[in-house]
């Protein structure tokens, strides 16, 4: 297994590695995510409180669950390029930021236009919601960092650090901002997961869903790796090859 | 333990030279602080409402303006290049630095608070708890800005990035400082308050000097 | 079939329309970004260094050219 996992570390079997798994992924991707989202939308049973309006929940509970694992995984990627120094961790890093401030942003969106009709207010200081948009400040923070320093160097280990500083906080930061929500609201939170018993009819499209939407970010992360491996390492022979005039399609 | 003491002597001979680094982030404590009722009006009843959260707000800023003077001067004249370099415990002397930055810029922030607090008309019963959550959460403050700081410090137009970087992690400090005067003022105890306020201190005390002393070689290469 | 009794009844989504489909349009548009950013940025960067090697490629030819010519012309 650590072959595998030295492997992983070279940028050039992770490109033409990744070149011929992305197809397969692709596949996958949308066969999960078409079917949690047809079975979602159209052939679960309305909600007996919320209408036909909980179906955003498809979409917005995934995100919203994924926002958190998916900074974890940035930070994972620090902690590997900070220790270890391993160049393809700090690629994997960079891309995952926007991609994860994007999956955020989604949370946030979907959960306020859910809001809309269920709380009548577009915004609530809700537990979650306000943990949700700590979090994509501390994305946005590390997106920022790397690139206000001139090197790349410089930038990759500051945005490293940044992310495990951010990582140690997270579950302080949930925590907190679950605590001062109980303490200020009291029993008019509606919280969003007061799933009562719902039967598996309903909740089973959120599984398609959901690793639909995993499989579909993983594969952005995989396409923007890829373009930064393709700039780190242009200078590598590997790489020349493959823009060489004449060569025809990538 | 002389190497910290040294230090000590050194940041707050440092600090009482140029009173400016001391007393701005005050004055503009102070000031913010004022801004608010010219704000919202002085209605007495609705400041009351407010005024921990005026005060822990304003302290929080106050205290990141404030991080600028903790490694930007050595940064300038080279001598943290040389502190990196030095077979003294860094470990060790970051905490000293950062604990007499707090000294003559938190701390002052904690004395002022009563004053300003009863000029927004806080309770009385929540005066004490106010502060107790302020002399615990500053230091944390200024743990956590020293991190953003020694990130930063190799910048040139960094701006407002220190602000991006430090005030989402400020998130549960306030929280819990603010919990301190609600939950005082409902009549609970905020021992368990306090407790948590702690337990995140001793966790920046360990925990932050690790990652500025990465920050400051990052900062310095 | 499906829970709705007619396609006209899925779009309106029980009154819900406005908020079950402009969630899910940002979703989309999330989605495309994410996967278009990447391969413009991909396209637009093979773009940029396949016209570096061609002109290097042309340099070097010109290169060439003028050593040889420089050479006939000296005998």
């Amino acid at each position: 297994m650590w072959q595998w996992l030295f492997k992983l570390g070279s940028p050039k079997w992770f490109y033409t590695m990744s070149g011929q798994f992305m197809p397969w992924l692709t596949v996958i991707t949308v066969i999960l995510l078409g079917v949690g989202l047809v079975w979602g939308l159209a052939f679960t049973p309305p909600d007996y409180q919320m209408g036909e309006n909980y179906r955003i929940a498809y979409i917005h509970v995934p995100t919203a669950i994924m926002c958190y694992w998916w900074y974890g995984m940035m930070a994972c990627f620090s902690a590997a390029y900070l220790i270890w120094r391993i160049k393809m961790a700090d690629m994997a890093a960079k891309a995952c930021a926007p991609i994860g401030f994007t999956i955020t942003a989604v949370a946030l969106f979907t959960g306020s236009v859910w809001g809309i009709p269920t709380w009548g207010t577009w915004w609530i200081w809700d537990a979650r919601l306000t943990s949700t948009l700590v979090m994509l400040f501390l994305f946005a923070g590390v997106m920022v960092l790397r690139s206000a320093f001139d090197s790349v160097d410089a930038g990759a280990k500051a945005a490293a650090v940044l992310s495990l500083v951010g990582v140690v906080n997270i579950p302080i930061v949930v925590y907190s901002v679950e605590w001062w929500n109980t303490l200020h609201q009291g029993a008019s939170n509606l919280s969003l997961s007061n799933t009562q018993a719902n039967p598996p009819e309903v909740w089973l499209p959120a599984f398609f869903t959901g690793f639909g939407i995993f499989g579909f970010f993983m594969l952005a992360l995989i396409l923007r790796t890829r373009n930064e491996i393709l700039q780190r390492e242009r200078r590598a022979d590997w790489v020349r090859e493959i823009f060489r005039p004449g060569k025809g399609e990538f | 333990m002389n190497i910290i003491a040294a230090t000590i002597r050194r940041e707050l001979l440092i600090a009482f030279r140029s009173p400016g680094d001391i007393i701005n982030p005050l004055m503009f404590f102070i000031i913010a602080v004022t801004l608010f009722p010219l704000g919202v009006g002085a209605d007495t009843e609705f400041l009351s409402r407010i005024a921990s959260g005026i005060i822990w707000v304003t302290a929080l800023l106050a205290v990141m303006l404030s991080m600028d003077s903790l490694f930007r001067a050595d940064y300038e004249d080279g001598s943290l290049e040389q502190l990196l370099l030095s077979p003294q415990p860094l470990y060790f002397i970051i905490l000293a630095k950062v604990g007499s930055h707090w000294l003559v810029s938190g701390l002052p922030i904690v004395i002022l608070a009563p004053v300003l607090a009863s000029m927004l008309a806080l309770p009385a019963e929540a005066m004490l708890p106010l502060l107790a959550g302020l002399l615990i959460g500053t230091p944390i403050l200024t743990l956590i800005g020293a991190v953003g700081m020694a990130l930063t410090v190799g910048l040139s137009r960094s701006g407002l990035l220190l602000a991006v970087l430090v005030l989402p992690l400020y998130v549960p400090v306030l929280v819990f400082g603010t919990g301190t005067v609600s939950t005082a003022l409902g009549g609970l105890g905020i021992s368990g308050l306090l407790a948590l306020l702690g337990a995140m201190l001793v966790l920046a005390i360990c925990l932050a000097p690790l990652a500025i002393m990465a920050a400051l070689r990052i900062s310095v290469s | 079939m499906g829970s709705f009794d007619s396609f006209s009844d899925f779009l309106s989504m029980g009154g819900y329309a406005e908020y079950v489909w402009s969630a899910y349009a940002f979703f989309a548009l999330v989605l495309v970004f994410n996967i278009w950013q990447p391969m413009l940025a991909r396209k637009k960067y093979f773009k940029q260094q396949l016209k570096r090697e061609q002109v290097q490629a042309e340099r070097a030819q010109a290169q060439q050219n003028n050593e040889e010519y420089g050479n006939g012309s000296a005998t």
